[in-house]
């Protein structure tokens, strides 16, 4: 091929790339640099000054935002964590030999909570643990909780964040579930069945043989997961609205009052925009993961 | 040929005689009138066509288009419109956006259109929609309705008690002997949730104003509830909680929802509530047995005053015929057909006296308690209502919670607030 065939070739590629580039630019990178712009002035709907760095100067030295920040990561942590081995619990039970009738019963029914939209998810979860909801009830009925007594777990600072990551937990354990099953079919019997023959034991196989070969799927699924649940803004509002007193407030829900509520669109911007970064981190390692695969 | 020059000269007369009637068509075509409201979904398209046809009937020269858009997510919808330059002709509003949306230069003053009025057409008016955000009348209300007493008959009855409270030390005897945890029966619902902080209306600012205390410096732009009357407000409610134990669990994660829910299963014996309860209740329980009344008095009486107004916007294509839409669904003759169909509490005095309403036995209780002192309507004089509420009620959970006295909850309320009505 000449070098002006290749020009050609080259000018026609683009060509047909154009539209979709032109589409991304318009939907993604004007929004993104809009708001990068937005968080160097201080703006709401009457007037914006320049203020430079004056917004992230405020927020970093607000003890309100690192508290936020913190449950941030504890929310993603404990969802991640906890998706992981309740996924993996799940996909290895369900890869198990057994009545092939009532494992695809199963793998139908633990999907169920994947299906529910998140705010949906929430609703349930707030009547379950409402004051006189189901949870305190079972836990009356076990003798567990005094019949008088209450806990108030959406409405406690001590117990509100960790019943919204548990709904949480509860609504997306099946995403892992479903991706590490499917990498569990992928691992030859054989495999398996040398090690027998070695006289490896079921948990040095798991660690030895499953761990390893799920490594790429895990490491995947945990990424997505991570950038997911970082920025998930329903739970929070749906089942507490970042209350009380912001012990379950999170960056997604703070960024939206910050900007509609108070109408501190700058303010709210710049913390957009820290929020953009922590979790384009997350992206450039899931990236790098997907493009070396293809490689 | 003189025919030719007769037909040409038909011609010439013709398109004189059309270009010379041209501008008086045009002159004669209908203003329009486009109302962005949330009523269609609530009210039904039967009022809201009755209402189009009887304001077109007196202003054949305007026709009103109804935009509808439901209540939730409305105010965001609102201020999107204006950004993009496509604000309706008349907005309504809640009194919590007035002051917010006159400050983003959405509103029209309404000022020397009323100034034009005959003196009662305000002065049928309740006071409370006469407050004015930085010298100038931004709204006329579609429907009122301030904070009342809803009891329980019930449970008054088999707990041998005659009547409602009507002093706070009333109150708390009667919750007292009311309550019972065993039975899932309290006496009241403490309601703090934070999204949305719409239960300021109900819980804390009525207490404020009956403490003998008031929410806003309206001349200064101040705070004013942190004085030793707001604090004694404060730690009455609290004490409901925490020390008489009277309240309904869940104080810090309940709203408006579920404060109405709980009332509506007989198990609560008093709550705090606004007019627009009564249907709410009928649906939720209609065999409830349930009375209202006014408020019970601290050092004297006080009630939040709420409703939806109708504005002028600066959108507007044509102001004039926008203001007489106001005028007319807030005058005698639109406000009692609005009251009469949806069953809303009027924005009018002379309305609300009419035999109609009067034989609506639940609404008198709201009607004597908007006579008496302090009934106000405080969010008209908040730039950032939302905003200001949530800082109220963060603080007033941090004093549930034990983490700050009322004192210094209110103290540091108020230097938040004032950051905000310094803007």
């Amino acid at each position: 091929m000449t070098l002006r065939q290749r020009f050609r070739h080259e000018i026609q590629a683009y060509g047909f790339l154009g539209p979709a580039l032109l589409l991304l630019g318009l939907l993604m990178v004007y929004p993104l640099f809009q708001v990068i712009q937005m968080s160097f002035y201080q703006l709401d709907l009457r007037r914006a000054v320049w203020v430079g760095l004056g917004n992230y100067t405020e927020l970093l030295q607000t003890s309100l935002f690192w508290q936020i920040l913190w449950q941030t990561v504890l929310f993603t942590v404990g969802s991640v964590v906890f998706h992981l081995i309740i996924g993996m619990g799940l996909a290895l039970l369900l890869h198990t030999k057994i009545n092939v009738r009532i494992r695809n019963l199963f793998r139908g029914v633990l999907i169920i909570p994947w299906l529910f939209a998140p705010t949906v998810a929430g609703m349930i979860w707030v009547l379950m643990l409402s004051p006189f909801g189901v949870l305190n009830g079972f836990l009356t009925t076990l003798g567990l909780l005094d019949p008088n007594a209450t806990i108030n777990w959406l409405g406690s600072p001590q117990t509100s964040l960790l019943s919204v990551t548990a709904m949480n937990i509860w609504r997306a354990f099946p995403f892992f579930m479903v991706m590490l099953l499917a990498g569990l079919q992928a691992i030859p019997e054989d495999v398996y069945e040398a090690a027998d023959i070695d006289g490896t034991t079921p948990l040095q196989k798991f660690w030895y043989i499953t761990i390893p070969a799920l490594r790429g799927i895990i490491l995947t699924v945990v990424l997505l997961d991570s950038i997911w649940t970082f920025r998930a803004f329903d739970p929070v509002y749906v089942m507490t609205g970042g209350g009380p007193i912001n012990s379950s407030q999170v960056l997604p829900t703070i960024i939206y009052f910050d900007a509609f509520q108070k109408l501190k669109f700058g303010y709210a911007s710049a913390e957009a925009t820290i929020m953009f970064l922590i979790l384009f981190t997350f992206s450039v390692a899931y990236v790098r993961r997907a493009v070396r695969e293809i490689a | 040929m003189s025919r030719v020059v007769r037909t040409l000269t038909v011609l010439a007369l013709a398109v004189a005689v059309a270009v010379a009637f041209a501008p008086t068509a045009q002159a004669g075509q209908k203003a329009e009138v486009r109302w962005f409201q949330w009523k269609t979904t609530e009210v039904g398209e039967k009022l809201m066509n009755e209402l189009k046809a009887g304001f077109e009937k007196e202003h054949p020269d305007i026709t009103l288009t109804l935009v509808d858009n439901p209540f939730q997510g409305f105010h965001d919808k609102a201020l999107t419109l204006f950004q993009a330059q496509k604000l309706a002709d008349v907005l309504m509003v809640q009194v919590d956006w007035v002051a917010e949306f006159a400050d983003v230069g959405m509103l029209e003053p309404l000022d020397n259109w009323l100034a034009k009025e005959p003196k009662e057409f305000l002065g049928n008016i309740s006071e409370a929609f006469q407050q004015k955000w930085k010298g100038k009348q931004y709204y006329l209300p579609l429907h009122s309705g301030c904070v009342a007493l809803y009891w329980n008959t019930e449970i008054f009855k088999n707990a041998g008690i005659a009547g409602p409270p009507k002093t706070w030390d009333e109150y708390v005897q009667i919750a007292k002997k009311v309550t019972n945890p065993e039975k899932k029966i309290f006496a009241t619902t403490a309601t703090l949730q934070i999204e949305p902080p719409t239960n300021m209306t109900y819980d804390i600012y009525p207490l404020i104003l009956q403490a003998g205390g008031d929410i806003l410096d309206t001349k200064n732009n101040k705070a004013a509830f942190n004085t030793p009357v707001g604090v004694k407000a404060i730690e009455w409610y609290v004490d409901l909680i925490n020390k008489h134990k009277v309240a309904v669990p869940g104080v810090l994660s309940n709203g408006e929802k579920e404060k109405r829910a709980n009332f509506a299963t007989g198990n609560i014996a008093m709550m705090f509530e606004g007019p627009w309860g009564v249907a709410i209740q009928r649906n939720l329980n209609k065999d409830l047995k349930y009375d209202t009344a006014p408020l019970p008095k601290g050092m004297t009486s006080g009630t939040v005053v709420r409703g939806a107004l109708n504005t002028v916007t600066t959108q507007a294509q044509n102001k004039e015929a926008a203001w007489k839409f106001v005028r007319w669904i807030s005058g005698p003759v639109g406000n009692e057909m609005w009251a009469k169909g949806s069953g809303d509490f009027p924005g009018r005095n002379d309305v609300a006296e009419k035999p109609f309403f009067k034989e609506n036995k639940l609404a008198q209780a709201f009607v004597q308690q908007m006579k008496q002192p302090n009934a106000k309507s405080p969010f008209l004089g908040m730039p950032n209502a939302v905003q200001m509420n949530k800082i109220m009620t963060t603080e007033v959970q941090n004093v549930v919670q034990g983490k700050k006295n009322a004192k210094q909850a209110l103290d540091d309320a108020a230097a938040e607030w004032n950051k905000v009505l310094a803007k």
